[in-house]
């Protein structure tokens, strides 16, 4: 623990207000002008339009074409124009939490990574993975959901073993308290 | 679809946030934001506030 001298504590449900304005800007980018970052470029395989969620800190960008390989470009550029905007409001991108997801009914294997540009200059590659997860849900390739089903089922099996223990009527708590 | 997700590091550090208020002011400035709130008071009172 922390002593914390300013600011306000975790959880403070202002904290998500106080998020939201600041990372309007960026929003607003990718909405008043969504192609800006790639709008010079003569990409073929009819790519969309490509969208950035937002969730406080959490962010996704999405693009579809007719090629993996002219997604992977997009998003790669599209990275570069966010890891700028968030340098100028003095943010940095988590290079521990970067994943890429190719949503295919084929097989994902000879599907192509992504190769980032950090803003030290670095270059980080970053795989394609069988389920990625955001905002705590496990999304994979075919929107099935079974590893999130999977882990959900267990994190609940290991709470009711727990709640198990403390009903224990000779030794554990009592009723009352359950 | 391919989709790329990123998380913003240390977004709720809120113990270095004059990294973001002082340092960035005139950097936040041209991006558009005011500073009229950039100068808030700062609470010496909240020892009990924890991350």
């Amino acid at each position: 623990m922390t002593k914390v001298e300013n600011g306000i504590p975790q959880g403070s449900s202002i904290s998500l207000i106080l998020a939201s304005f600041y990372s309007a800007g960026l929003l607003d980018l990718f909405e008043k002008n969504p192609n800006s970052h790639i709008q010079d470029l003569l990409l073929p395989d009819d790519p969309t339009t490509t969208i950035l969620f937002m969730y406080i800190d959490d962010g996704k960008l999405t693009v579809s074409s007719k090629s993996l390989e002219t997604n992977v470009k997009i998003l790669s550029l599209v990275y570069c124009r966010v890891n700028q905007w968030l340098q100028k409001a003095g943010l940095t991108l988590d290079k521990d939490k970067q994943e890429l997801m190719h949503y295919i009914q084929g097989c994902l294997d000879g599907s192509p990574a992504i190769c980032l540009l950090e803003e030290d200059g670095s270059i980080s590659t970053i795989s394609i993975s069988s389920t990625v997860q955001w905002l705590g849900v496990y999304f994979d390739r075919k929107l099935l959901f079974n590893k999130h089903v999977t882990k959900i089922a267990s994190r609940a099996e290991a709470t009711i073993a727990n709640i198990s223990i403390l009903a224990n009527t000779t030794q554990g708590l009592s009723h009352y308290y359950l | 679809m391919s989709a790329l997700t990123f998380d913003i590091k240390g977004y709720f550090d809120f113990i270095k946030h004059d990294r973001l208020l002082v340092r960035n002011a005139k950097t936040l400035n041209s991006t558009g934001i005011s500073e009229v709130d950039i100068n808030l008071p700062i609470r010496k009172e909240s020892s009990n506030m924890c991350r």
